[in-house]
């Protein structure tokens, strides 16, 4: 027997937890246009899915849910990492940002992932995907090495 | 007073090194740029940005110290992270202006900034 006390507070979580799921942040589901990072260069398809499985869900317009994504609170803890991420580095407005600004954000992929910060710890724990090995790390590495030379001869002109 | 004269010529010729100091040769920063940049860099920038700072994310994020060693893509993007940074207010840091507001870029200061980063970055970029 559950004593009545206990039983009240039981129902209130409930009642509360059933409440918040009516308020829920807009989806990250925009369509692909041709803003985006791989309209905009060509990215060879390892180094593709390499951002896909492991950086795409919070630095991009396209975020692929999982049901239990979209269950309250959950889903304002995964809503604060893609607006922030987000606002740190978009894949899918590339087209917008200056050669030099790329440049810079390109360095950063490197240090974030060469340091470990990213993919968030949170991320990996459960999309075991997104844990790199060491050539797909190598493979990002040389694709953004490459990259970055291309930038420099167009933030000449 | 003789003491007080005596500290007095000590304050003087303290004064009188530093400003001859700033000189190339004891100059904090050894990445060449002009001497209104670094004067600005060396006293609103380097004491959190250089090898002995103490905060250990402040010398990552950018080293003065070390500038020089970069690769030419590092160099380039750490410009334009300082770019951002100073034209959107960033640094130095909010906190540290709450409590000395005169540490803060003027404008000119900003401004100086700006356009070195902007002459530096291409004549890195035509390298
Ligand atoms: C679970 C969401 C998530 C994933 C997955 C993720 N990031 Fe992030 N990323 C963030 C958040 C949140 C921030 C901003 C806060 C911070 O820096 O911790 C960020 C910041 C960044 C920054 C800017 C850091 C800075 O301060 O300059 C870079 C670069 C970056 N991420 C790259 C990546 C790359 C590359 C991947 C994939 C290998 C990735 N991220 C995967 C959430 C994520
Ligand atoms: C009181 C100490 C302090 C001063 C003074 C200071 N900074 Fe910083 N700076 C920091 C800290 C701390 C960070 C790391 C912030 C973070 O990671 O969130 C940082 C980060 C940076 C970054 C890297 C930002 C990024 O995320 O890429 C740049 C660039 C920078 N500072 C430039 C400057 C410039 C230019 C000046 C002088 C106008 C300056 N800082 C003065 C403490 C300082």
């Amino acid at each position: 027997m559950i004593k009545k006390n206990t039983r009240i507070y039981l129902i209130i979580v409930l009642v509360a937890l059933v409440g918040i799921q009516f308020f829920q942040p807009k989806r990250n589901t925009a369509a692909i246009t041709s803003d985006h990072l791989f309209q905009q260069t060509h990215v060879p398809g390892n180094v593709q899915q390499v951002l896909n499985h492991a950086c795409m869900d919070c630095h991009s317009d396209q975020t692929k849910y999982e049901w239990y994504h979209k269950i309250s609170p959950v889903s304002w803890y995964i809503n604060h990492h893609i607006s922030e991420g987000k606002h740190e580095l978009n894949f899918s407005n590339w087209r917008s940002i200056s050669p030099l600004d790329k440049i810079s954000l390109l360095e950063d992929v490197k240090k974030e992932v060469g340091s470990g910060k990213m993919p968030l710890k949170a991320y990996t724990l459960i999309h075991r995907e997104a844990r790199l090995t060491v050539a797909q790390r190598d493979s990002l590495f040389s694709w953004v090495e490459k990259y970055q030379e291309e930038l420099m001869q167009e933030a000449l002109n | 007073m003789r003491k007080f004269s005596l500290l007095f010529m000590l304050l003087i010729a303290v004064v009188v090194s530093k400003a001859t100091g700033t000189n190339d040769d004891d100059s904090k920063i050894s990445y060449p740029m002009p001497t209104d940049v670094k004067m600005v860099i060396e006293s609103k920038c380097f004491n959190c940005h250089n090898d002995e700072a103490r905060g250990d994310k402040s010398k990552k994020a950018l080293n003065f110290s070390t500038f020089s060693d970069l690769s030419t893509i590092q160099k380039i993007a750490g410009l334009n992270d300082i770019k951002k940074e100073v034209v959107e207010g960033e640094m130095p840091p909010k906190k540290m202006l709450e409590r000395h507001p005169e540490a803060a870029l003027t404008p000119e200061e900003t401004q100086l900034l700006v356009e070195w980063v902007k002459s530096e970055s291409q004549a890195l970029l035509k390298k």
